[in-house]
C-alpha cells in the first residue's frame, strides 16, 4: 500500500468480501489506475485521512461494522468533496435519494468494462468542488 | 281439512313469515298508504293488510280501525275473517257477516264492528299465501266485481312491496351481521366541484368493530369530523372511483386503529355517493411485507453469488490470452443476473416478454437501436432465463458482426402467439453484408437451443440475420 505513481489516479476499493475485493484489484489496476484496499468503512476513512491522492472511492454498500457504504459515501461528499464515488450493491437498486452527488451505483454482479470505462472518465473529471480539508 | 294438517301448515306459514320479518314489527303501519288507498276508492270505514299467525293476525297496514286494536296492531286469531282467505286460498266475500255461517260468531262483529267483509290473499316473497288485504264495512254491504277488481289490483302492490321489503330485510340482516366493514355516503364538493368531504349515509356494525368508530355517531357525520387524518388519503381515491364511474380496490392504513390495514372495494352509487366494503388486512400484508423480505433476500443471495463465481472465474482465467472468451463468460454471467433481476421485481412469477428485451437491450444501451413489437405476453421463470441469455447472445453477435456493429443499423424484435405457440422473430436491418459463420461456437449452439423447446431458424441473409422461433406455450409457462 505503497504511495501510488504519480501519472496514475488512485482508486479506494471498500470491499469486505476478499475475494471479490481481489477481484476489484485486478480489474481496476489492468484498467491503468493505482489501487488501495481496505475491508470495511472505518479503515477507508483512516486511509482517506492519511492519503491525500485518493481520486475516487469504490465501495461495496453492504459491510459489517457500525458504517455502510451509503454512509460512507456521504460522509466523503462532505469531508472530501472532489472525490468521486461508486457505489455497488447486490441489492436490486437504490433510492435516488441515497447516493451522494456525482455518485454512480453500479449493480452487483458489475461489468468489468463498465466499471473501468466508468473510473476512466471519472478520473478525467476536473475536481470544480474547491476543497477547504486539502488546498493544493 | 283435517285440524292437525291445518295446524302444519299454519306453522309452516308462521315460520316463513318469521324469517321475512313480516311480523318482527307489529301495528308497524307500512302498508298505512295502501289501507288508505282502499278506504278512499271503496268508501269503507276500515281497511286493513293482516298476516295471519297462528293464534293471532297482525296488521301490516291499517286504517279505520276502532281502538285498542289500532294501537295493538294486532289481534287475536278469534277476532279474524282473514284466517279464512289464508285457509280456503282465495277470496273472501262477505257482504252480511251475520248471515254467513263460518264467522257468523267471530269476536271481530261486535269487538270491531264488522259487519261486511272483503278480503283478497296476500303473499310473500316465495309466493306463498300468509294473509290479505281486507275492506270492511260498519254495515252490510253486497261487494260487486268492480270492488273486487280494485281490492285485488292493489293487493299486487301489497305483493310487490312485501318482496322488495323482504329483499331489503334481507340485505340489511346481511350487512348488519357480515365481518366486513360497510359505508354507503356522499362525497361534498365545494362550490367549484373540488372534493372537500365525504358524509357517511349508514355504515354497518362492522364498520364500528374494525374502526373503533360508534356506528349511530358515524351514521350522517362527516369523514373530515370522524377521521381526520384519513381526509388527505381518501378523498382522491373517492373522487376517482365516481369520475371513472368503476370499481376501485383501495389498500391503505388505518389511521383511526393503530398499524391496522384495511383494503376496501369502492363502488360508485347515483351522482356523488359511493359504497365502500372494507376488511382488515393486516395480518396478510404481514406475510406480504416478509415475503417480500425473503424475496429480497434471496435475490441479494443469488446475485452475490453470481459476482462470486465471477470473481472466480475472472482470476482463475486471469493468464488465459484468448480475452475474448473470458469475456463472453463474465458478460453471460450478467445476463443471467439481469434476468433475475426482472424475476425478482415479478415476484419470481415470471416475466412480461417486453420486460426481459428492454433490460437485455438496456445492459447494452442499446435500446433506441431495437423496435420492440408484440402483445404482452409473461414467461415462466425457466422460459424468462432461456430468452434472457438467447437475447444476450443475439445481440453480442449484432454488435459484433451485425446490425449493431454500425451506427444506422437496427434490430426488429416482434413477437406473437397463438392458442398454442409462441412465436419470436429477431431481424436485422441496416447493417453491414452477413454471411453464416465458419465456426460454431457456444453462443451459436445457445442461439441454436432458442427457448429450449421447438424450433428455431437462422437465416444469413446478406441483409440482415434473421432468427425466427416457436415454442409450445406450455413449455413456456411453466414454473
Amino acid at each position: 500500500m505503497g504511495q501510488a505513481s504519480p501519472l496514475k489516479p488512485v482508486v479506494l476499493i471498500v470491499e469486505d468480501e476478499p475475494l471479490l475485493r481481489l477481484m476489484a484489484e485486478e480489474l481496476i489496476e489492468d484498467g491503468g489506475f493505482d489501487v488501495v484496499s481496505v475491508p470495511d468503512a472505518a479503515s477507508a476513512v483512516r486511509i482517506l485521512e492519511t492519503r491525500l491522492d485518493i481520486r475516487i472511492v469504490f465501495t461495496d454498500i453492504d459491510m459489517p461494522g457500525g458504517m455502510d457504504g451509503i454512509r460512507l459515501a456521504a460522509m466523503i461528499r462532505d469531508r472530501w468533496p472532489p472525490i468521486e464515488i461508486v457505489v455497488t450493491s447486490s441489492h436490486v437498486s437504490i433510492a435516488n435519494h441515497e447516493m451522494p452527488a456525482r455518485g454512480v451505483f453500479l449493480s452487483k454482479p458489475y461489468d468489468a468494462q463498465q466499471l473501468v470505462g466508468l473510473l476512466r472518465s471519472m478520473a478525467e473529471r476536473r475536481p470544480d468542488v474547491p476543497d477547504p480539508a486539502r488546498p493544493r | 281439512m283435517p285440524a292437525d294438517s291445518l295446524t302444519y301448515t299454519r306453522s309452516l306459514r308462521v315460520n316463513e313469515l318469521r324469517r321475512s320479518g313480516l311480523l318482527d314489527r307489529p301495528g308497524s303501519a307500512q302498508f298505512g298508504h295502501l289501507t288508505e288507498l282502499v278506504r278512499s276508492v271503496l268508501s269503507v270505514p276500515v281497511a286493513i293488510v293482516s298476516i295471519v299467525d297462528e293464534t293471532r293476525q297482525v296488521f301490516a297496514g291499517h286504517s279505520g280501525l276502532p281502538e285498542p286494536w289500532a294501537s295493538m296492531g294486532e289481534t287475536p286469531i278469534t277476532h279474524s275473517f282473514c284466517q279464512y282467505v289464508v285457509e280456503r286460498g282465495e277470496v273472501f266475500d262477505v257482504p252480511d257477516a251475520r248471515a254467513e255461517p263460518l264467522v257468523k260468531n267471530n269476536l271481530a262483529i261486535p269487538d270491531l264492528g264488522v259487519e261486511a267483509y272483503l278480503g283478497v290473499p296476500i303473499h310473500s316473497l316465495d309466493g306463498s299465501l300468509i294473509g290479505a288485504l281486507a275492506a270492511i264495512d260498519t254495515k252490510p254491504r253486497a261487494w260487486t266485481a268492480h270492488d273486487r277488481r280494485v281490492l285485488e289490483m292493489i293487493a299486487i302492490i301489497v305483493d310487490k312491496e312485501i318482496r322488495v321489503g323482504s329483499s331489503e330485510r334481507k340485505f340489511r340482516t346481511l350487512f348488519g351481521e357480515m365481518r366486513e366493514g360497510f359505508y354507503v355516503g356522499q362525497l361534498i364538493r365545494s362550490a367549484d366541484g373540488a372534493a372537500v368531504d365525504f358524509r357517511f349515509e349508514e355504515v354497518n356494525p362492522s364498520f364500528g368493530r374494525l374502526t373503533g368508530l360508534d356506528p349511530a355517531a358515524a351514521t350522517g357525520a362527516m369523514l373530515g369530523d370522524v377521521a381526520p387524518l384519513a381526509i388527505d388519503e381518501l378523498l382522491p381515491v373517492f373522487e376517482g372511483v365516481l369520475k371513472d364511474r368503476s370499481a376501485v380496490v383501495h389498500v391503505g392504513r388505518s389511521t383511526l386503529v393503530d398499524g391496522r390495514w384495511f383494503e376496501t372495494r369502492l363502488t360508485p352509487l347515483d351522482g356523488d355517493r359511493l359504497i365502500g366494503f372494507f376488511t382488515d388486512v393486516t395480518e396478510r400484508r404481514r406475510n406480504e411485507e416478509l415475503q417480500d423480505v425473503l424475496n429480497h433476500e434471496m435475490s441479494h443471495r443469488l446475485k452475490n453469488t453470481l459476482m462470486m463465481v465471477q470473481a472466480l472465474a475472472v482470476q482463475t482465467l486471469r493468464g488465459v490470452t484468448e480475452r475474448d472468451a473470458v469475456d463472453a463468460l463474465e458478460k453471460r454471467i450478467h445476463a443471467l443476473s439481469s434476468a433475475h433481476d426482472i424475476l425478482f421485481r415479478e415476484n419470481w412469477h415470471g416475466a412480461p416478454v417486453l420486460a426481459i428485451a428492454q433490460s437485455s437491450f438496456g445492459r447494452f444501451c442499446l435500446e433506441s437501436r431495437v423496435d420492440f413489437i408484440g402483445t404482452a405476453f409473461e414467461l415462466g421463470p425457466k422460459a424468462t432465463l432461456s430468452l434472457s441469455l438467447l437475447l444476450h447472445e443475439l445481440t453480442t453477435n449484432a454488435v459484433k458482426y451485425g446490425a449493431l456493429s454500425n451506427a444506422e443499423g437496427r434490430i426488429r424484435l416482434s413477437w406473437s402467439t397463438d392458442s398454442e405457440q409462441f412465436y419470436l422473430k429477431w431481424q436485422e436491418v441496416g447493417g453491414p453484408l452477413v454471411s453464416e459463420p465458419e465456426r460454431k461456437g457456444f453462443g451459436s449452439r445457445l442461439i441454436r437451443m432458442g427457448m429450449g423447446s421447438g424450433d428455431v431458424r437462422t437465416e444469413y441473409h446478406p441483409k440482415g440475420f434473421v432468427l425466427t422461433l416457436s415454442a409450445p406455450l406450455s413449455h413456456l409457462q411453466q414454473v
